[in-house]
């Protein structure tokens, strides 16, 4: 186990921090994921995925539940939609381009290209800030339902690239 | 085109894709759990989607927990563990401890997986099988050791089978079986394995499990019916 922390705590915390925002609250929940990959490896499927996916998924999975937990009540106005998405659109793809994905070469990467550009974004920030659909939708300012739709689609259209 | 609309083909394999997301509310996600708890194809769906979102994390910075980390999570670890026995019973028949020891077992060999998983390092592929049932349901995932000398079986059904105790077999090229020990119902288990059987756990070779009279095969050889087989194969 000692091994196993040595290895993947740093990915993992790195993992928490970015949906926690907070280094303790961060520290905290690579803690219990620690105890609960201990306690339920036996529920670890080989069949179904690599044991680093499913430590993962254990991390993200303590992170978003404590996140939503104790997230405030988001408002959402009901503003006009056409006015500020394009400047959602350009605000939030100069921020994630720093994620270079598209040096990777996995088949999810080319599926990303695929989608706009503003679509991809908020794929990415959800996946990897932890977003909920809120806020994302407060974020980039745009109605709740927009955003709801606008990930239905894109996950739609990833599964059908992915085949 | 009204962007408020919800795309006709609202189906469950694209709930579990927005849970994984992790876009979804508290209520929304403990749903979501519940339905996929009920249903192994969701089970694999969720997997799916785990798997190819997962390399998108490998990206993010990593940072290293401060010392005193790993100190608090042994703590817990051992906190956990050390139920006083009672007195009647020796320290074997304490199921707290029990099932640390097996936990303690999985995550070694979660640990073993790992570390095979890293690019150029360890003796050899880490082996696994899937051992499927008639039906092509997963009934047990197994993980062989690196050193081959310990096969995990961890069940992902139901598997009890009052009355009947259930064999574990290793059917290597020459298509004759050898027993690798017995199953216990509904738990996973981890069976030692001998020097002259590991040598035939290797990619290829087939596991499978049968159902046999109490306390195992009278004669050896499997007599009951196969429950569940599968190929072992290299990560």
């Amino acid at each position: 186990m000692h091994d196993l922390y040595t290895q993947e705590s740093a990915r993992l915390l790195g993992v928490a921090k970015r949906i926690a925002r907070s280094d303790a609250l961060a520290e905290d929940i690579v803690h219990d994921a620690f105890i609960k990959i201990w306690t339920r490896a036996g529920s670890f499927d080989p069949a179904r995925g690599t044991a680093r996916g499913w430590i993962f998924s254990v991390t993200r999975h303590l992170a978003l539940n404590f996140m939503r937990d104790n997230a405030h009540i988001i408002q959402v106005s009901e503003q006009s939609e056409s006015a500020v998405l394009a400047e959602a659109a350009l605000d939030v793809a100069t921020e994630v381009d720093t994620f270079e994905y598209r040096a990777r070469s996995g088949r999810i990467y080319g599926c990303l290209e695929q989608l706009e550009p503003a679509r991809r974004n908020c794929i990415l920030h959800a996946y990897v800030d932890g977003y909920s659909h809120s806020e994302i939708s407060q974020k980039v300012g745009a109605p709740l339902g927009t955003v709801k739709a606008w990930i239905k689609r894109s996950l739609v259209a990833l599964r059908e690239c992915m085949g | 085109m009204n962007e408020n609309s919800v795309p006709p083909d609202e189906t469950p394999d694209l709930l579990i894709a927005e849970y994984v997301l992790g876009v979804l509310s508290r209520e929304e996600r403990d749903r979501v759990e519940a339905m996929i708890a009920l249903e192994p194809r969701h089970q694999r769906a969720m997997a799916q989607w785990q798997e190819q979102f997962a390399e998108w994390l490998g990206q993010l910075p990593a940072s290293s927990p401060p010392v005193g980390t790993w100190g608090r999570i042994e703590q817990r670890l051992f906190a956990g563990a050390s139920h006083p026995p009672s007195r009647a019973s020796g320290w074997w028949n304490n199921l707290g401890l029990w099932r640390w020891t097996t936990a303690a077992l999985a995550a070694g060999l979660l640990a073993s997986v790992l570390t095979l998983q890293q690019p150029a390092s360890g003796p050899g592929p880490a082996l696994l099988a899937r051992l499927d049932q008639s039906d092509g349901n997963t009934l047990f995932a197994a993980t062989i050791s690196p050193d081959r000398r310990g096969v995990l079986f961890v069940n992902t059904h139901h598997a009890d089978w009052p009355g009947k105790s259930a064999e574990a077999w290793v059917i290597a090229a020459d298509g004759k079986p050898r027993s690798l020990g017995l199953l216990p119902a509904n738990a996973s288990a981890t069976l030692n394995v001998t020097p002259q059987l590991a040598d035939l756990l290797a990619s290829g070779a087939v596991l499978a499990v049968t159902l046999e009279p109490l306390n195992g095969s009278p004669n050896g050889q499997p007599t009951g019916p196969v429950v569940a087989q599968g190929k072992i194969s290299s990560l």
